[in-house]
């Protein structure tokens, strides 16, 4: 996944690339891979990979298969396989993964769940599956 | 059965020539029909609706990339029908489609290679290669039924709506893009530089490329959309893929 260096993009991999002079606002769902290296509000999806540039502002919760980070991310990450956060890679938020590897210079403020185990679930089926006010699901017995 | 469309300046004198040796390829191909002249009397689409009702097929357009542009809308609306070029100078649109100038065209339609390719749509017309936004000022483009927007940070960006398109894209990115088979269009985002002299210059190596079916293109001004360089289209304007909607006869040496 990505092994060009920063700037450099994969070729015949890429789908969508959302550059420097745009942003995008709302829930985006991509069907291959996605480049950021401009701005993102809301919601980020896909099934594939991601990287996100080093002048890149994504202000999205963000569900990948696999994500290279070298700018800056505030949401909570989903993602099945692995991170990568790059020297200078800025990330405000919880990262639910398998794999992480973090280079000496990144910032990650928020918790980090890593199990190679588990299968990453999206943000809606955790949050259903959580008790409310610290009960169990069954129901109480008379 | 096959059926010639000329286009109106082909009258002229210079064209007499050309004319005549195509016409005798077509002969010798054994592939040579009904010609008709466009004129101001009748409209394109009575003409070729008429020769479809009278069995014609495939209808070839003589002219050049403006011929191409007028004739292919009619034709997508008719089915089973196979379109076809002949262009009588050089032509962007006949390059990318593998068909050489004049008479050499009619070797290609002989040989009869055809595709099923994509066009666009934006409001109730179609377009062949692109959809362009002259200005990106206050213009966003919602896709996905309105999920996600996407605009221009500078206000500047040159925007364009490709299936087929032949301004600079940086194709080093992606080897696919614009590619009129993939059932998709491409907004192509491209922000503009400084070049010698101080005039405006497209920065490629900054593009943004997003694959979409269909997004409504909205403005807080009414803004003028210019499909394949001809027809004007204000917002806001739907745009949309119609997937493999144009049968067209191509060469060997086509980009696709």
């Amino acid at each position: 996944m990505f092994k060009n260096q920063e700037g450099e993009t994969t070729e015949k991999e890429t789908e969508t690339i959302i550059g420097p002079s745009v942003k995008v606002e709302g829930d985006f769902h991509g069907e291959g891979n996605i480049v950021v290296e401009g701005q993102v509000i809301g919601t980020l999806k896909t099934n594939r990979d991601l990287r996100v540039g080093s002048n890149a502002k994504v202000k999205a919760d963000v569900e990948a298969a696999n994500v290279l980070i070298s700018g800056e991310v505030i949401g909570d990450l989903f993602i099945k396989e692995k991170v990568e956060l790059k020297s200078s890679a800025k990330v405000t938020g919880d990262i639910t993964t398998k794999v992480i590897s973090i280079e000496a210079g990144a910032s990650l403020n928020g918790k980090c769940n890593c199990d190679q185990g588990a299968s990453i679930e999206p943000k809606e089926t955790i949050l259903k599956s959580k008790p409310r006010n610290g009960k169990t699901s069954k129901p109480e017995v008379l | 059965m096959y059926y010639y469309l000329y286009d109106s300046f082909l009258s002229d004198k210079k064209y007499i020539q050309s004319l005549a040796k195509i016409e005798n390829r077509l002969i010798d191909l054994g592939i040579n029909g009904k010609i008709e002249k466009m004129s101001v009397l009748k409209s394109i689409r009575e003409v070729v609706e008429d020769n479809v009702k009278s069995g014609a097929d495939t209808i070839i357009a003589v002219g050049n990339d403006k011929t191409f542009t007028k004739v292919f809308p009619v034709i997508a609306t008719q089915s089973n029908v196979t379109f076809g070029y002949i262009p009588m100078e050089n032509s962007t649109i006949a390059g990318i489609l593998g068909v050489p100038v004049a008479e050499k065209a009619c070797d290609i339609l002989s040989a009869r290679i055809i595709e099923k390719i994509d066009i666009g749509k934006v409001n109730n017309h179609y377009f062949f290669s692109s959809l362009e936004v002259p200005h990106a000022q206050d213009v966003s483009l919602e896709c996905n039924g309105g999920h996600f927007s996407i605009s221009s940070i500078s206000n500047t960006d040159h925007i364009q709506i490709c299936n087929l398109s032949y301004t600079p894209i940086d194709t080093d990115k992606q080897k696919n893009v614009c590619n009129p088979k993939d059932g998709l269009l491409e907004a192509v985002f491209t922000p503009k530089g400084k070049g010698a002299f101080g005039k405006d210059k497209l920065v490629t190596k900054q593009q943004s490329i997003f694959p979409i079916k269909k997004m409504k293109i909205t403005s807080d001004d009414t803004v003028s959309l210019i499909a394949d360089g001809e027809t004007v289209v204000k917002t806001p304007a739907t745009v949309e893929v119609l997937n493999k909607k144009l049968n067209i006869i191509v060469g060997k040496e086509r980009s696709f």
